[in-house]
């Protein structure tokens, strides 16, 4: 605990004097008891001058006050905002000098410098101190920026300086560094951190020594596992890829190191791990990436450590290269055949490489990096000279020997060595020799280590002439020492002759995986720019470059291009970053992983710095969490505060049940204010106030039919109806009103009369779509087509119920009847036989099966007898609105009553209640 | 005692309306009266004794002294000697049974025990029933009938849960006098200052012929269970405890103290007392009271014998 407590910084300490207060609070706590529990007890007056014994009762129990005061006691500390673990480094002194190191080392933990830099530099804020910042690798190499390694800021400029810091992707230049210290003089003590990757380079120790001059130095470094590693190298050719590593003899054992072989956009095509054992420094990754995508490598870079060293970027020579075979110009369809040696060549590259096929001229044209001559005869000589332009200029090409060059070979043309006329036979009926295997290839050969097949006989072989060279020009040869494969540099190219046949003719090489391998070590070889190969003199501009992260950038202006005379010389730096170099088709790359042999580690320091870690200082506001946990035991004192409450009641618990009536208030109150909607599908904003104020009583509507005469009769009629069930019954219409079917307020009638005349137009999509909704939710519409004086000797519909046919057309109408006998409509108020209005005798039509969900109630009637008509006869008359003129008059005002209640009331004069009064009647 | 008047105008309707809530629970109130009765007695209580009863009970041989209307001319013929058709015993004691309604009674510290106010009224119907079984008239405190039928019974159970004015915690000898030789039955919590509940038992030992006196409680009227601090409070009083704890004991003596009190104070009544916890059954209860009650008609008529 001790430790831990030393280790805390408080900003404010003074608040802590608020402490002080916790015995006061104590005391507080404790004279002022919670408010006591109310107890009704018909037994009291027996408690009458009853003393309690204890005179400080346990009002609250002491670990509640306890865990009150520690709450208290949290806040109080929260506020006094501790810090845990403070760069205490800075605590003395003022002002403060901080060392950077930025260079390609810094980028594996560039996190933990940047923040550790952030920790001290806000430490450093809080003391308004001044900061001295030196960053050890420089953006350029040139005058200005040695003049300007110190800068003196103020802490604040410190830290955006540092937010804004960079590792480069070359070494520290302490050299500079101390020299530029030296030279400032400033002797003022001032305490120094030195935020390091760990990397012991030149002039470090002189740097330090220096930075010491001028008061005690911190020198903070990685932990070991974290320890800067390089890629150093990467080998093989296509299907033997493998990267080096190059590990600090620091680094202990397990730790884990992935390397990723990505394309030159970073695209991942691999990745392969590796431990560190702690005892090398140098490890092989080999990968097994399919051979088709090796071509699209273009960088390694270790997973997790991006730094311009972990980052390797590869050249030319992993590209897919284009390889030309050639055929006889005679012969053009050549690569048919399983004899023909192009057969083979393409079968071993096809995978690797793009092949063209054709003759030497098409060929030449496409300028591939290399071209096969299988077996060729006579070469015309124009063709010959192009080719041996092409070679002189970098191509590779690559012939096999064969019957018919032993039959030409006294024109010895574009061979590396010279060669004797006329085969040499083997294995033939008049030879003694046995077929010969292959030798191992010598070190000085492109084929060294490839392994040789046993099995591989050479049954025949041209031979070459003893000239002075030939072991030189040798990259091959059988086991009594004759060449098989000779090679010979011509111009800028090179000229390989295998001294077989590519086909099985001569030997099996070409069905061994040998055969395979060499060529495609020979389309590697093929593509080496020339100036690698065979060094010359020219200038390379930087194309791409590495940042201190590793990933590849355009070069700004202060990288120079490199010579190719210098290029083993280069050393890293501002100038020269590393990335990839190139002028026209030529490139060359930079490694950083390959300027250096060995990554050498701090070990031991001069005396009197102090060496740290990085990861075990960092600074944490402890308020938050003080904080957190003070709400925390609050909760926790609210729930034992309810536990107590509950647990001590002695009385029954009764406030649970009156919180449930809350819930249930509450819950109702939720219901309530839910809109309930009577109708899911009418925007009620649509509808004007006045239309709305339909829902608020019972109107008897009628739909417009836009003749004056019809409409007026209607109204006069519904109004006396109107009045008849004021008078008979206890429905009350508010009003009588018109409607037009478009109308959105339809559903608030329960009924509608529809008087049809004979103009009517069909119904507009809209009033179709409108009426069918009405329809379909409950609504009821009496269609009256006024005619029956007309139907009498007809034949055929009406005027008006072809009007009524062409209106309704459109809409969705149930199969309808007859009234039956029995139906609802005849006893819903009175009880009626015959619906008479105007005229008598016709049918009125009701659905022949009214769906359950409307109650029984048809959503359709359609009649002819002019109710309207007949009931408006009474309008004058209000004395005669009570009862009928006549009798038929007074039958059709009693439809109208029995009309209206069936809509009101749906079927519920369907049951059974009037049974015995309809038998009385049906009996008398 | 329905139609005793009232100062208060609303009251009128309101105890209509609470009697007819109340009523609602008669049936529950029997029938927890039914149950508990149940196990107290099995069949008649016949009380296996000659006396004034329709039953016969035995044949005696005359002596001199004794009606001659009792001779039984028929046994007598049978043999030489003159037989005397004694009948059973049959009380004609009325019991007079008071249940207190006051507001103390409501209490109850825990819900699964009935309320002080439940207990007395099944304790007190279910005597009624049981006296009625005996074939003694009962009457409420305050009615002007009594009667042994299930009228009386009736009677009793509307009385019991109607008569929510009387609030008093101690039977009104003002209110009604009792009859004569009535066996007096009281429930109550009698948490009472004693000094008054001697006062009001002066008033009644004088008309009555004997008394019952069921104190129920709840047992934490007896044992005090709060913790900390406590304000009790009852109709008159309010007592803060800050350590409630502390004085239990001392609250359990007084209470007990009390009740002995109370039990002294009804032996010079030559009244029996008994309590009852609400925590109690009421089977248990009302046995001890049934068995009480026997020895005490059977002291009675004993003593009316002599």
């Amino acid at each position: 605990m001790l430790p831990f407590f030393a280790d805390i910084l408080l900003v404010n300490p003074l608040i802590l004097s608020a402490l002080a207060a916790l015995p006061i609070l104590w005391f507080l706590l404790r004279v002022t008891p919670p408010a006591p529990k109310t107890v009704d007890f018909p037994a009291t007056r027996f408690l009458d001058g009853l003393v309690p014994d204890d005179v400080t009762p346990s009002k609250t129990p002491w670990w509640l006050l306890l865990l009150r005061l520690l709450i208290a006691a949290l806040v109080i500390f929260a506020l006094a905002q501790p810090i845990y673990n403070p760069s205490q480094s800075i605590s003395g002194t003022q002002n403060i000098r901080l060392v950077i190191n930025n260079g390609w080392a810094a980028a594996q933990n560039w996190m933990q410098i940047t923040n550790t830099a952030t920790d001290i530099l806000a430490q450093a804020e809080r003391n308004n101190a001044s900061v001295e910042l030196i960053t050890t690798a420089q953006a350029t190499d040139t005058p200005e920026a040695k003049a300007n390694l110190v800068r003196v800021l103020s802490a604040g400029e410190a830290l955006s300086e540092v937010k804004a810091l960079r590792p480069r992707p070359w070494g520290n230049d302490y050299a500079a560094l101390t020299e530029a210290l030296r030279e400032s003089g400033n002797n003022e003590d001032i305490s120094t951190i030195m935020l390091s990757a760990g990397l012991a380079e030149d002039g470090l120790e002189p740097f330090l020594s220096q930075l010491r001059r001028r008061g005690d130095v911190t020198f903070i470094r990685p932990e070991a596992e974290n320890l800067p590693i390089a890629l150093r190298g990467a080998g093989g050719f296509a299907g033997e890829l493998e990267a080096q590593i190059l590990t600090p003899e620091a680094l202990p054992a397990g730790v884990p190191i992935s390397v990723q072989a990505r394309t030159q956009d970073g695209r991942i095509l691999g990745s392969q791990n590796m431990q560190s054992d702690g005892e090398n420094t140098l490890h092989n990754i080999v990968f097994d990436i399919p051979e088709l995508l090796t071509s699209e490598i273009g960088q390694f870079s270790i997973a997790g450590r991006s730094s311009a060293a972990a980052t390797y970027l590869l050249d030319e020579r992993f590209r897919k290269r284009s390889v030309g075979i050639a055929a006889e110009e005679t012969d053009t369809d050549a690569a048919a055949s399983l004899t023909e040696s192009a057969t083979y060549i393409k079968n071993a590259l096809e995978p690797y490489t793009q092949l063209h096929f054709g003759t030497i001229t098409d060929l030449l044209r496409d300028d591939p990096s290399m071209i096969i001559l299988p077996d060729i005869g006579a070469i015309p000589s124009k063709t010959l000279n192009a080719l041996e332009e092409w070679v002189d200029a970098g191509g590779l090409l690559l012939r096999f020997a064969g019957p018919k060059m032993t039959q030409s070979l006294n024109t010895p043309y574009l061979v590396p060595v010279p060669l004797r006329s006329g085969g040499r036979s083997l294995d033939g009926a008049l030879s003694w020799e046995k077929p010969l295997k292959i030798k191992a290839f010598a070190e000085t050969s492109p084929f060294y280590g490839m392994e040789v097949p046993e099995d591989i006989l050479i049954k025949q072989q041209v031979l070459a002439e003893p000239v002075q060279d030939l072991e030189q020009k040798t990259w091959g040869s059988l086991e009594d020492g004759t060449p098989l494969v000779t090679a010979a540099q011509q111009g800028d190219g090179m000229l390989v002759l295998i001294h077989t046949t590519a086909s099985p003719d001569w030997s099996n090489l070409s069905l061994s995986g040998l055969f395979v391998r060499m060529l495609r070590r020979l389309v590697a070889l093929s593509g080496k720019a020339p100036s690698e190969v065979f060094a010359a003199n020219t200038t390379l501009d930087p194309l791409y470059v590495l940042d201190g992260f590793g990933s590849l950038s355009q070069p700004d202006a202060t990288v120079k291009p490199i010579n190719t005379k210098d290029m083993d010389a280069i050393k890293i730096s501002a100038s020269h970053p590393p990335g990839i170099y190139g002028r026209g088709g030529v490139q060359t790359i930079l490694n950083l992983g390959e300027s250096f042999e060995t990554i050498e580690t701090v070990s031991t320091l001069p005396s009197g710095i102090m060496v740290k870690e990085y990861g075990k200082d960092y600074e944490l506001d402890l308020r938050p969490y003080l904080l957190y946990s003070a709400l925390a035991l609050l909760m926790i004192d609210w729930l034992i505060m309810v536990i107590l409450s509950l647990g001590m009641s002695g009385l029954r618990f009764s406030w649970p049940r009156r919180s449930k009536m809350t819930t249930a208030a509450v819950l109702l109150a939720l219901f309530a204010i839910t809109p309930a909607y009577a109708q899911d599908d009418i925007p009620l904003a649509t509808l004007s106030a006045e239309e709305l104020a339909y829902a608020d009583d019972l109107y008897l509507g009628y739909i417009i039919t836009g003749d004056a005469q019809i409409d007026r009769i209607t109204k006069d009629g519904l109004e006396v109806m109107a009045k008849v069930l004021a008078r008979r019954t206890s429905a009350e219409p508010a009003g009588v009103v018109g409607l037009d079917p478009a109308s959105k307020a339809l559903p608030f009638f329960p009924l509608l009369y529809w008087p049809v005349a004979a103009t009517a137009e069909p119904l507009t999509l809209e009033a179709v779509r409108n009426v069918q909704h009405y329809l379909d939710h409950g609504g009821t519409i009496l269609f009256d087509t006024r005619d029956q004086n007309f139907t009498a000797g007809r034949v055929g519909g009406t005027p008006n119920a072809e009007a009524l046919r062409t209106l309704v057309g459109n809409l969705d109408i149930p199969p309808l009847q007859a009234v039956p006998e029995d139906h609802v409509l005849t006893k819903s108020f009175y009880l009626l036989d015959r619906f008479p209005g105007l005229y008598t005798g016709g049918t009125l039509w009701v659905e022949s099966d009214s769906a359950g969900a409307r109650d029984g109630v048809s959503s359709v009637l359609i009649g002819s007898h002019d109710w309207a008509g007949s009931w408006a006869q009474n309008a004058s008359n209000t004395r005669r609105t009570i009862y009928g003129s006549n009798r038929q008059d007074e039958l059709s005002l009693r439809f109208g009553v029995n009309l209206m209640m069936y809509a009101l009331t749906g079927n519920y004069k369907a049951d059974q209640v009037h049974v015995p009064h309809i038998l009385e009647r049906l009996g008398q | 005692m329905s139609d005793t008047p009232t100062n208060n105008h609303d009251a009128a309707t309101g105890l209509r309306h609470v009697s007819e809530e109340a009523t609602q629970s008669l049936p529950a109130l029997r029938a927890e009266a039914e149950k508990a009765v149940a196990s107290v007695l099995h069949g008649d209580h016949a009380q296996s004794k000659p006396g004034m009863g329709e039953k016969f009970w035995q044949y005696r041989e005359y002596v001199p002294g004794d009606r001659p209307q009792d001779i039984d001319w028929r046994q007598s013929a049978k043999t030489e000697h003159v037989f005397i058709r004694q009948r059973e015993w049959q009380t004609t004691q009325t019991s007079i049974l008071w249940c207190s309604q006051s507001p103390s009674m409501d209490f109850t510290s825990k819900s699964k025990y009935p309320s002080k106010q439940e207990a007395g009224r099944v304790l007190t119907l279910a005597l009624g029933i049981l006296m009625t079984r005996a074939g003694e008239q009962i009457g409420a405190f305050g009615a002007r009938k009594t009667g042994r039928s299930e009228n009386a019974l009736q009677d009793l159970t509307l009385k019991l849960t109607e008569d929510i004015r009387s609030t008093a915690p101690l039977p009104d000898p003002d209110l009604y006098d009792l009859p004569r030789h009535a066996f007096f039955f009281q429930v109550g919590d009698y948490l009472e200052p004693l000094e008054v509940i001697e006062e009001n038992f002066k008033q009644f030992s004088s008309q009555s012929a004997g008394g019952f006196v069921l104190q129920i409680l709840d047992p934490a009227e007896l044992t005090l269970p709060y913790n900390g601090r406590v304000l009790f409070r009852d109709k008159r009083n309010s007592q803060n405890i800050d350590n409630v704890a502390s004085i239990r004991k001392a609250y359990q003596e007084r209470i007990n103290q009390h009740n002995h009190a109370l039990h002294q104070l009804c032996k010079e009544h030559h009244w029996h007392h008994a309590l009852h916890r609400t925590d109690m059954s009421y089977a248990q209860t009302l046995t001890n009271i049934w068995s009480i009650m026997s020895h005490e008609h059977l002291g009675a008529q004993e003593g009316g014998g002599a």
